[in-house]
């Protein structure tokens, strides 16, 4: 673990778009997308591993994702997460959202 | 609609409840190896290897539980276990228990009683045709309601213009053996 930079905590509610970004690109399991999410941050943001398993649970009970059982780069059982089409629209959504939120704190902040 | 799947995976989790119990294990032990697989690669013995896993990864059983409230069986479990309690419960005080029912049976046996009564009484519709147009005419006696003589009844009868019909009734007295 890279020592000494500052790690940023994630807001309530941006781990999902998070990890839906992550799986944007093709099947992770739950380690690959902290790793992932980690390395797409340059380890800025710390995602805790402990909470990541209830948001993918959560996430594929609403349908955004999907998970199957396959074999990791171990040669273990692994549960791969993948994204479905509602989640490819979820991600739209909450990207968009994100998108305005940032920009009405930005601009809050700019006012004198 | 995301609902049908949340149902569906919810009902799965309910059924194969050991199942997917061993599955959350599982998944989550194998991310402790990928892990540590990591943490040894990065130079630490294999015992400390796993140890910063298991560190890095924080509350294990918090986060299997947390888990279980997302597949949303929690709920299910517990009422179940507070039925099973409630039954212990019952089982170790008799009396009680005694005492309750037959409070509650007392209760809703008199209750289904007296409501039989009534409604046969006041509420049930009179068994003739268009209950609903049925009234009931009086004479009035010094301001007083009061029964109709019978030439008043036949008066009544015979110029009635705004009833469909006319009847009367009156009580009487028997003497029955059986």
């Amino acid at each position: 673990m890279a020592q000494g930079k500052s790690r940023l905590d994630l807001l309530q509610g941006t781990l999902d778009l998070l990890i839906l970004r992550a799986l944007r690109a093709d099947a992770m399991h739950g380690w690959a997308i902290s790793e992932r999410i980690q390395q797409i941050s340059r380890d800025v943001l710390q995602v805790n591993q402990g909470s990541l398993y209830p948001a993918l649970h959560r996430l594929e009970h609403r349908g955004w994702i999907k998970a199957e059982w396959g074999i990791s780069e171990l040669g273990r059982r692994a549960r791969f997460y993948s994204f479905t089409t509602s989640g490819r629209k979820q991600l739209e959504i909450e990207a968009d959202n994100w998108n305005t939120f940032i920009d009405v704190i930005a601009r809050v902040l700019r006012m004198a | 609609m995301w609902w049908w799947k949340d149902a569906f995976l919810r009902l799965r989790a309910l059924l194969l409840r050991r199942e997917m119990d061993e599955e959350l294990q599982a998944e989550l032990q194998s991310h402790l190896e990928m892990q540590a697989r990591k943490n040894l690669s990065a130079g630490l013995t294999p015992q400390e290897a796993r140890r910063q896993a298991r560190l890095q990864f924080g509350g294990f059983e918090s986060a299997k539980e947390e888990c279980r409230d997302a597949r949303g069986v929690n709920f299910v479990e517990t009422l179940s276990r507070d039925v099973g309690y409630a039954f212990r419960g019952f089982r170790r005080t008799p009396g009680f228990t005694a005492v309750a029912l037959l409070a509650l049976m007392l209760g809703i046996g008199s209750n289904t009683a007296i409501f039989s009564v009534v409604y046969a009484v006041l509420l049930a519709p009179l068994p003739y045709p268009n209950p609903d147009q049925l009234v009931m005419v009086w004479s009035k006696v010094n301001g007083h309601r009061n029964s109709v003589s019978a030439g008043d009844y036949l008066d009544w009868k015979r110029q009635n213009t705004v009833f469909q019909d006319v009847g009367a009734w009156s009580g009487g007295n028997f003497n029955l053996s059986v």
